[in-house]
């Protein structure tokens, strides 16, 4: 190749511009397709955990046991809704019952999980994003502590009344 | 006098200015001083990355990752001042 005969011409010019800035903008393209990927991920889980804690506030199985009325409500409230928005199995939610609360405010459902921020560690950095997805509804009376608020406050009303509760009472507005 | 022949002085030059030029990309790319700012370690990236986690948790703009459940501060609820809607003042008696 004559070097000589291709200095002074410019025809190669507007290629090795285009290609110059062409590879930043890709680059810079790629990072926001990551990005979008990400928090369109984000938001459905966002919604998943909403739909879980709508479930978990309500279900009752009926039991004589808050407790186990709560499990049986996570157990739900995981199973049947949650999954079934969220195909992905390493993202589950987490239930925070009433018993597990410090403050009783933050009975409902957190979700969390980790996605890669960019698709090259080179551009973008190396390190995960993490997302937390809450929704801190509460829970509902289940039919088992009405059970028992009902019989503490007959035996409370009437300590005469020697019963184990196992018949159906209504205490007037107590809450269930 | 038998004159030089040039033709080969710009392919000379051209291979010089190249070296020059990989030379000092390759330094500035491998400068502790680009990684910091968009390398693996970047901390233009990492900002980013911090504030849209904090977003996407609460929902307002913010970089604070500690939230105390057990002290019951949530930022979704009350930073400083109440997200809930509230009077601004109180109504006049």
């Amino acid at each position: 190749m004559n070097i000589a005969s291709l200095v002074g011409k410019k025809q190669g010019q507007s290629t090795i511009e285009f290609l110059a800035t062409f590879g930043i903008a890709i680059i810079f393209l790629f990072i926001f397709i990551k990005f979008s990927l990400n928090v369109t991920k984000g938001y459905m889980i966002h919604f998943a955990t909403f739909m879980a804690s709508r479930a978990y506030m309500v279900a009752d199985n009926f039991s004589q046991n808050p407790s186990s009325t709560d499990s049986n409500a996570a157990q739900i409230a995981q199973n049947d809704i949650f999954k079934k928005i969220v195909s992905d199995s390493s993202v589950s939610a987490e239930f925070i019952s009433p018993d597990q609360a410090t403050k009783k405010f933050f009975v409902g459902v957190v979700t969390s999980f980790s996605q890669k921020f960019a698709f090259s560690t080179g551009l973008g950095g190396d390190k995960v994003i993490n997302f937390i997805s809450e929704s801190f509804l509460g829970r509902t009376i289940p039919y088992s502590e009405c059970v028992l608020r009902s019989c503490a406050a007959i035996k409370g009303a009437v300590p005469s009344v020697n019963t184990n509760c196992n018949k159906n009472t209504t205490v007037y507005d107590n809450g269930c | 006098m038998k004159r030089v022949k040039s033709s080969g002085q710009s392919m000379v030059e051209y291979l010089l200015l190249m070296g020059v030029v990989i030379t000092l990309v390759l330094t500035v790319l491998n400068s502790e001083a680009f990684k910091k700012l968009l390398g693996a370690d970047s901390s233009v990236f990492d900002g980013f990355r911090k504030r849209i986690q904090y977003t996407y948790r609460h929902g307002v703009n913010g970089i604070n990752e500690n939230v105390n459940y057990g002290g019951g501060q949530h930022d979704t609820y009350y930073n400083g001042k109440t997200r809930f809607f509230v009077p601004g003042a109180e109504y006049p008696q």
